[in-house]
């Protein structure tokens, strides 16, 4: 059955059928953290029936995946109403949350209604003295600890995710063994990215050069990064270097559409449409997105054959545009990290004789 | 043995959709997905706890050229195994 699945998977991609959406419900958070890359626009965020409506379209539409998002969603009143409306039209349900507010009878409810397939929770240090500079919340940290314990106890698969700074950098190995402890696996991010309004303020905080080639080269961060040594990208020509307004899309509390989360492309507004249908194969944006991908991927591709990091980069085309105007650019924090996991690799390899050409140590795309 | 009046019902905790024939399923509390067959995605779908065993088999030979022995065995094979995963109540 894995292989029908990846097979599965592999033809919905070719042929841009979509399988997940993200729904950011609220732009609304209890937490305040400095690096935030939502920009909320005081407009009046969708109701309790208009967001009813956009699931029925995305279930009509035929999406699996989705992913209940903020802001913070579970300061919605009325997110439990939400989730069994999203159970009810057969979504399997992912929630990113920062976990404030999950309490024991929290987590119940969560399993009671939701039943999520994963929870993804973040973190941002292993004391709490840096979990909360970031998040300005005092307290924050135990209760995020506490909430994966609460959310395990009920069965709940949990991720945690971490977007490594320069103020927690030190601290990754330590958060590693902390979610280890707690039983879960935690994902590190090393790229900061801008506000969703082109505001670059968040990339000062972006971790230290010194770091990434750490992290990228020390065996001690193997478990951290998930990878003994940095896989390369193997995108066949013709392939998109990721899954954006293609294999997802993403909607705002407002009700626009995207091609993916972080490139806020204006696709449709979802209140204004009858059903999807409408726009997804035809819109001018997903298009152009689409082509965009691909133009993108066969770009690295050249850069590696070259000898150049594009082979080892995890290309983000919506940080490209909101950060450099062009979608192609190969802007600084995806060619600094490229650049230290290519080295990283050429050490390795040079150091064991080994390769990972051939044997599938294929690096993942981003498919959000 | 299964009855074939007994009206199986896929499970409630389980969420699905189907592409190009097949149902992908996904079961939150056993963290897995799985793929069915043609055959087994038509009994999937019409599993909503209306239908009768005896009723699941005709649709597979209204669908598919195959004798009602042939459909039966199938049919009755593959609800046996979405038991045995707890994906049918």
């Amino acid at each position: 059955m894995a292989n029908a699945l990846q097979e599965m998977v592999v033809r919905n991609w070719s042929r841009a059928v979509p399988m997940s959406a993200l729904f950011e419900l609220t732009f609304v958070c209890n937490h305040a953290c400095s690096f935030c890359y939502n920009c909320p626009t005081g407009q009046k965020e969708m109701s309790t029936q208009e967001v009813f409506e956009a699931l029925e379209k995305l279930a009509d539409f035929n999406i699996l995946y989705l992913t209940l998002t903020g802001g913070e969603p579970l300061v919605r009143r009325d997110f439990f109403e939400i989730a069994k409306r999203a159970r009810e039209l057969g979504f399997a349900l992912r929630i990113y949350t920062n976990a404030y507010l999950i309490d024991r009878p929290m987590a119940k409810k969560i399993r009671d209604i939701a039943n999520p397939v994963e929870m993804e929770i973040s973190i941002h240090g292993a004391r709490p003295e840096t979990h909360e500079k970031l998040t300005c919340v005092p307290g924050s940290l135990q209760r995020v600890i506490d909430a994966v314990k609460h959310l395990r106890a009920e069965g709940i698969k949990v991720n945690l995710k971490c977007p490594v700074t320069r103020d927690n950098q030190e601290e990754v190995l330590d958060i590693y063994r902390l979610a280890e402890e707690l039983g879960v696996i935690v994902i590190f991010d090393p790229v900061i990215t801008p506000r969703d309004d082109g505001d670059k303020d968040p990339i000062g905080q972006m971790a230290t050069d010194d770091f990434l080639k750490r992290y990228w080269s020390d065996p001690a961060y193997a478990g951290a990064r998930r990878e003994l040594v940095p896989k390369m990208r193997q995108d066949a020509p013709g392939e998109a270097v990721c899954g954006t307004g293609r294999s997802s899309l993403a909607i705002d509390p407002y009700g626009n559409i995207y091609p993916c989360v972080q490139w806020r492309r204006k696709v449709a507004n979802i209140k204004e449409l009858k059903s999807m249908k409408e726009i997804w194969q035809t819109s001018p944006v997903l298009i152009e997105v689409r082509q965009t991908a691909v133009e993108m991927a066969d770009k690295l591709r050249t850069m590696h054959e070259k000898g150049q990091s594009g082979g080892f980069c995890n290309f983000c085309l919506g940080v490209a545009d909101l950060q450099t105007g062009d979608p192609l650019a190969y802007y600084p924090q995806a060619a600094k990290n490229a650049e230290f996991r290519r080295q990283a690799y050429t050490a390795w390899k040079e150091k064991t004789g080994e390769s990972l050409e051939d044997d599938g140590g294929v690096l993942s795309k981003c498919s959000m | 043995m299964i009855d074939l009046l007994a009206i199986p019902r896929r499970s409630p905790n389980s969420a699905y959709r189907t592409y190009d024939g097949q149902a992908t399923i996904v079961l939150p509390d056993r963290a897995e997905v799985n793929v069915l067959n043609p055959i087994g995605s038509i009994v999937w779908d019409r599993m909503d706890g209306t239908r009768t065993v005896a009723q699941l088999i005709e649709a597979v030979v209204e669908e598919y050229e195959i004798s009602p022995e042939q459909a039966r065995r199938d049919v009755l094979e593959f609800i046996e195994t979405l038991r045995q995963h707890g994906m049918v109540s």
